[in-house]
């Protein structure tokens, strides 16, 4: 069986203005709603990999290509990031 | 720096910017934006500049005050609209994000409140029934200058007009704008604001709503640098001749074309208006065009230079939420008498109707404007506060 694809939401859009970087929901979204949520460059970084449908895999190879760190923190960190994004409703599969 | 920060495209911010001089304070240059609101706007022209780390953790806290107040001013205009409109009241939104949205970071323009123009004033009661119902509160169930303040159910600041601008002491000039405002239906559009749909007026009466507002300001306790910057923003993109056309109608009908040229000079001059060579203006002679003729004729330099310091003045006096002594029509004591009457009027809507009252009011009036105009002046005697309001007076009768 092969890997899902993901992809943001388009009830969310990411404003980045100078360093700061926020995740806005502007469609009904439920507990979302109204918020405005501060991301980090991590998240940031997954949010850019799945505005086109890809699968985690895809992500963790491209964050690799992109940072340098020990075996298996990148990956933890993409997945951690992927799966808070999934449990909020910004990321769907496709 | 506030013409490189307004320009749309990477190209014309770094042809001004090449042109802006080397030899600035920024750390003065970081606080005069703040006290003039525009202060997200240039930042990041203030940020290419070698600035201290304390100088930016200042601005870095500020623009994201800024960008959170704007998305939170955004979800209050959109579920405020949807409310009213659920319930069969056509709305829409005064300056706020209408204007924000020509900015190249929406988000920059800093917002206090939101500001929500019934197209019906009929249906101000309904609305108010609709809003409280939902959580909304005005706390001394005033109506003062056709508007009432709401406390959103998040403790924000919503304000719900009757009418397009408070009124001015010229009767038929009241008459022209409210019969001009009282019909807007087909000059409402959709408009999408960074994906959130919201009403704003088209072109034309946009543009005619910024200047009666600026106007007002102007002649009360003036305004600041970030209405001036919503004005080259509006023009420096393309608008349909058809909708200038409209909206210098309105202006000659008001009689307001001096106040419009020192306006556009002003902003031509020192804000980058027209400066990319996008927008709808351009500069020739003692002309300001734009595709479909003239726009305006431009006022001496020497007014322009005196507008420009009274803006300055007036962000002050914004930046201290105090008033400061309005523009008078002449320099006897009969234009005082009646722009008291008038402030009066303004201020105490209905006490001001009973005529026993009046005296009383006006005392009280005057001390206000004495105290504030003190405060604000850093002790000046009140002989000296009525000097400068009638110097006020005296660029205003240029202008009207």
């Amino acid at each position: 069986m092969s890997e899902p694809k993901y992809q943001t939401q388009p009830e969310f859009i990411l404003r980045e203005i100078g360093d700061e970087a926020v995740l806005v929901p502007v469609g009904a979204v439920g507990e979302l709603e109204n918020s405005i949520i501060n991301f980090n460059e991590t998240y940031s970084f997954i949010w850019k990999q799945f505005e086109e449908p890809h699968t985690i895999s895809e992500a963790i190879e491209n964050a690799r290509r992109e940072y340098e760190a020990p075996e298996g923190v990148i990956e933890e960190q993409v997945k951690g990031a992927v799966d808070e994004l999934i449990k909020r409703g910004v990321l769907k599969a496709v | 720096m506030i013409a490189e920060s307004l320009c749309v495209s990477a190209e014309s911010r770094t042809e001004v910017r090449d042109k802006s001089s080397d030899d600035i304070d920024i750390h003065s240059l970081i606080l005069l934006a703040k006290e003039e609101s525009v202060l997200s706007i240039v930042y990041e022209s203030l940020r290419a500049l070698a600035i201290d780390d304390e100088d930016k953790a200042f601005m870095d806290f500020t623009n994201k005050g800024t960008v959170t107040d704007f998305w939170q001013f955004m979800f209050i205009a959109r579920d405020t609209l949807g409310l009213l409109s659920k319930n069969g009241i056509n709305a829409v939104i005064l300056k706020g994000a209408s204007v924000a949205r020509l900015y190249p970071v929406p988000e920059s323009r800093k917002s206090t409140d939101v500001d929500i123009l019934l197209e019906n004033p009929e249906d101000f009661e309904k609305a108010d029934r609709i809003l409280k119902n939902a959580g909304y509160v005005n706390e001394d169930h005033s109506y003062a200058n056709h508007h009432r303040e709401y406390y959103t159910p998040d403790k924000r600041v919503m304000e719900l007009h009757s009418m397009a601008v408070e009124p001015t002491d010229n009767v038929k000039l009241n008459k022209y704008v409210s019969e001009r405002f009282a019909s807007i239906g087909s000059e409402i559009e959709k408009k999408k604001v960074l994906s959130v749909v919201l009403p704003v007026f088209t072109d034309g009466l946009q543009a005619f709503h910024l200047l009666l507002h600026m106007i007002m300001h102007f002649l009360g306790e003036g305004f600041g640098l970030k209405l001036l910057c919503d004005w080259v923003v509006f023009w420096n993109r393309k608008v349909e001749d058809g909708e200038v056309q409209k909206f210098l109608e309105d202006v000659k009908n008001c009689g307001y074309e001096k106040f419009l040229a020192v306006l556009t000079g002003v902003c031509i001059r020192y804000l980058g208006l027209g400066v990319d060579g996008t927008g709808s203006l351009t500069e020739s002679g003692n002309y300001i065009y734009y595709s479909g003729g003239v726009f305006c004729e431009r006022l001496s330099s020497e007014t322009e230079d005196e507008f420009m310091r009274e803006i300055i003045e007036g962000g002050k006096h914004k930046k201290s939420g105090t008033e400061r002594m309005v523009a008078l029509k002449g320099d006897g004591i009969l234009d005082y008498i009646r722009e008291f009457h008038h402030q009066t009027i303004l201020s105490f809507p209905k006490a001001g109707r009973t005529i026993i009252a009046l005296p009383v009011l006006y005392v009280i009036v005057l001390y206000r404007f004495l105290r504030n105009n003190r405060t604000v002046r850093g002790g000046q005697s009140a002989l000296g506060i009525l000097k400068s309001a009638g110097e006020r007076s005296r660029l205003a009768r240029k202008l009207f």
